[in-house]
């Protein structure tokens, strides 16, 4: 999972001297919140819909007619400069965990300083919706596993004898074991779980989860 | 992996009668996105810093001065009122399909009218980095399976022969198979990737990945 597999390429991007007014409709009629500022192809800057509207109501006059007088400012009054970035290269990890860090909404995507994409939030999301399937029918089961590999061996013999077809798998540690989110190829998660039950896995309900 | 689990409990909500200057210093303060709109505990809006943004920039008059004179509005006139809410007890598999198809920020996370909490972008994204164990350090190593269960068992068989323990595994479907990623907590990746392709596996390499 690289960047540069999952990134948005068609960016749209504003310049120094556009109007706050201008980048505003830009990302109103895309549908975004981020916009790279350029000059030729270099990467100058980002400007985010956080940052207009946080300029918009800075030092701002109350009128007696209650109206609000704001100045109409330039991208480059208000954009970051020193923008964090990461290459086609990097994986989708990396960019989740610097997105994470810094409460960040996007990363642009250079090479040198040439802009060749972004890759947003909803693009990290995007990125394992569509790596574990989660739009697909199916059941989604979770499974408690001791420690050591035997237990999932285990249970991947397990579902291949109950003839089912593993769509997706997740395995992160809980406890001292795992825990495994498993989405297989049946709408029968009565049966699944059951079965599973019955050969001695520990599937959770979910009370088990909840407060 | 449950939206009760995930969410953020604290919300910071504002009111009908709020204005959108206050709205947006709550924003700033809190650095948030989106705040749900509640009356007696319940969820009656829900407005974002976007709501803000545009209603800032519609029908504004700019002066000669290059001032923009704008109304400022309350929350009540600017927000979302047909809110698209989640119950704790939802996936957070379920939060994300909605978010990404409806291509919304956040969702509020409510038990009947009650608003209870709000599940964000970034309150999944931090779920995906937790579950997976990214930020812990390691190996992450990418292994082209065949469409068998039998190669996934091989598989975690020749790991467990290096004495390695799995920290976090997702199985993906590609098109010959399956893709796994692995984290494995060493950080001699040369020797697990040349353990694993020994196995007969095959260990794409970024190169594989990039046109």
């Amino acid at each position: 999972m690289f960047v540069g597999k999952r990134m948005t390429r068609r960016v749209i991007t504003v310049t120094r001297g556009d109007t706050l007014e201008f980048a505003s409709n830009l990302l109103r009629e895309n549908r975004i919140h981020q916009l790279p500022v350029v000059e030729g192809d270099q990467l100058v800057g980002l400007v985010s819909g956080t940052d207009i509207r946080n300029s918009t109501f800075e030092k701002t006059t109350v009128m007696d007619s209650g109206e609000i007088v704001v100045k109409n400012k330039t991208v480059e009054e208000v954009m970051t400069r020193d923008v964090i970035t990461v290459s086609p290269e990097d994986t989708v990890e990396d960019a989740l965990v610097i997105i994470h860090k810094r409460r960040l909404g996007a990363l642009p995507v250079v090479r040198g300083k040439k802009l060749v994409g972004i890759i947003t939030k909803a693009d990290v999301l995007a990125a394992f919706c569509d790596t574990l399937r989660v739009e697909e029918p199916g059941v989604r089961i979770e499974v408690y596993l001791p420690p050591g590999p035997d237990p999932l061996i285990r249970l991947v013999r397990k579902v291949t004898d109950l003839n089912l077809e593993i769509r997706s798998l997740v395995l992160t540690p809980s406890r001292d074991g795992y825990l495994a989110f498993v989405r297989l190829s049946t709408i029968d998660v009565g049966g699944v779980k059951r079965m599973l039950g019955d050969a001695g896995f520990h599937v959770p309900e979910l009370s088990d989860f909840l407060e | 992996m449950f939206v009760g689990k995930r969410m953020t409990r604290r919300v910071v909500t504002a009111s009908r009668g709020d204005t959108l200057k206050f709205a947006s210093h709550l924003l700033k303060e809190n650095r948030i996105h989106q705040l749900p709109v509640v009356e007696d505990g319940h969820l009656i809006g829900f407005l974002s810093g976007t709501d803000i943004r545009n209603s800032t920039f519609e029908e504004t008059t700019v002066s000669e001065r290059g001032e923009i004179a704008v109304k400022n509005k309350t929350v009540g006139e600017v927000m979302t009122r047909e809110v698209i809410t989640v119950a704790p007890w939802d996936t957070i598999e379920d939060a994300l399909v909605i978010i990404l198809r409806k291509r919304l920020s956040a969702l509020p996370v409510v038990e009947g009218k009650t608003l209870v909490g709000i599940i964000t972008k970034a309150d999944l994204l931090a779920a995906f980095k937790d579950i997976l164990r990214i930020e812990e350090a390691g190996v992450r190593v990418e292994v082209f399976l065949p469409a068998d269960a039998t190669s996934l068992v091989q598989l975690i068989r020749a790991i467990a022969e290096l004495n390695l323990a799995i920290r976090s595994l997702i199985l993906s479907p590609s098109r010959t198979g399956y893709v796994a990623f692995i984290r494995i907590s060493t950080i001699d990746v040369a020797s697990v990737k040349k353990a694993v392709r020994h196995a007969g596996f095959a260990v794409p390499e970024v190169a594989d990945f990039l046109e």
